[in-house]
């Protein structure tokens, strides 16, 4: 895997409370709505504990372009070894191309791959297409798992096998 | 035209060989998994049962994982609405969700299910269905529209079981990048 980031002039920086509006404001341009409950845990949860979490963004000019969250989980597969789950990634809609998504990706990856992590997982919706194709140049490849979801109304078959 | 050789009188197996209309009809609906089997809320002190069970499931030790995952269930959730049922007064069974809020103190509309366990010795009674059952009940009051989670797609068992119990592809895909030492 290339370092993504050495293709680019950026740098990253790891986020700090301060920085918390500005990453809740560029992920709700991209998603729609605010997941301000989920990065305020997001925060807290890192700073409480340090090693579980990369939370790192890139700024310009002391503004914030870009950011990515990621989660470290270990023993999921019963080894030393770690896995990490890329949970949030979003670029500045006016910085978009600019290279700041793999200078964010690279340093993710760098920063696990000291930490001894083996695996970076994430989800996108098929019809995402440029987040689709943001992975796919990254490095990505479509893991042996899937997604399964159901309307939580939908009454649930209590008469067929039971496990 | 048949000869008489050829012909062959069905066997009979067994005594029903009629239909007793007279006997009382069998129940076409019954209680709900989750009434047979009663289901409460996981607290902290279940990360022992928890972790024993997935031994015996997956025959590894992932202490820290569940340790990790049940601090994320527990408070991380904005709502708790992971469950466990319990037999003889120990864990045999549990579910773990989140849910969070979203803009204006709104439920997210979509809830994730991260883990699913039922102790081997307890299976086919109707655990898993139960808590699934229930965790549904408590989303619907929250007013959480859809339930996700994400499995390997050679655990069959899982598989059938989630197929059954409504689930369906999501338009989500999943990706890995491995990260070499």
């Amino acid at each position: 895997m290339n370092d993504l980031a050495t293709k680019t002039e950026h740098d990253t920086r790891a986020l700090t409370a301060d920085d918390i509006e500005r990453v809740i404001t560029i992920d709700r341009a991209h998603s729609g709505h605010s997941r301000r409950s989920f990065f305020e845990k997001r925060f807290a949860a890192a700073a409480a504990h340090p090693d579980d979490f990369i939370l790192i963004g890139v700024a310009r000019g002391g503004s914030l372009r870009g950011f990515a969250s990621a989660r470290i989980l270990r023993g999921e597969f019963g080894r030393a070894q770690a896995v990490a789950v890329l949970d949030g990634l979003g670029v500045a809609v006016e910085c978009q191309e600019q290279g700041v998504g793999h200078a964010l990706m690279g340093e993710v990856l760098r920063r696990l791959r000291r930490m001894g992590v083996h695996s970076l997982q994430s989800q996108s919706g098929w019809k995402n297409h440029d987040l689709v194709r943001f992975f796919a140049s990254s490095g990505f490849e479509l893991a042996p798992r899937l997604a399964l979801e159901r309307a939580v109304a939908e009454p649930l078959d209590e008469v067929s096998e039971e496990v | 035209m048949t000869g008489p050789s050829q012909i062959t009188i069905p066997e009979q197996v067994g005594a029903a060989a009629e239909v007793n209309y007279g006997a009382p009809p069998p129940p076409d609906f019954g209680p709900l998994a989750r009434d047979r089997i009663p289901v409460r809320a996981m607290t902290e002190g279940d990360l022992h049962a928890l972790i024993a069970i997935d031994r015996r499931i997956t025959g590894r030790d992932r202490a820290a994982y569940f340790r990790q995952k049940l601090d994320e269930a527990l408070h991380e959730s904005d709502v708790r609405v992971s469950l466990v049922v319990e037999r003889n007064g120990a864990p045999v069974g549990f579910i773990m969700a989140r849910v969070d809020f979203g803009e204006f103190g709104r439920m997210e509309p979509t809830a994730v299910m991260d883990t699913l366990g039922v102790d081997p010795d307890y299976g086919g009674q109707g655990i898993g269905r139960a808590l699934l059952s229930q965790l549904l009940v408590n989303l619907q009051t929250l007013r959480v529209e859809r339930i996700r989670t994400e499995i390997d797609w050679r655990d069959r068992e899982l598989l059938g079981f989630l197929d059954h119990c409504g689930f369906a592809p999501s338009p989500q895909l999943c990706f890995e990048h491995a990260i070499a030492d």
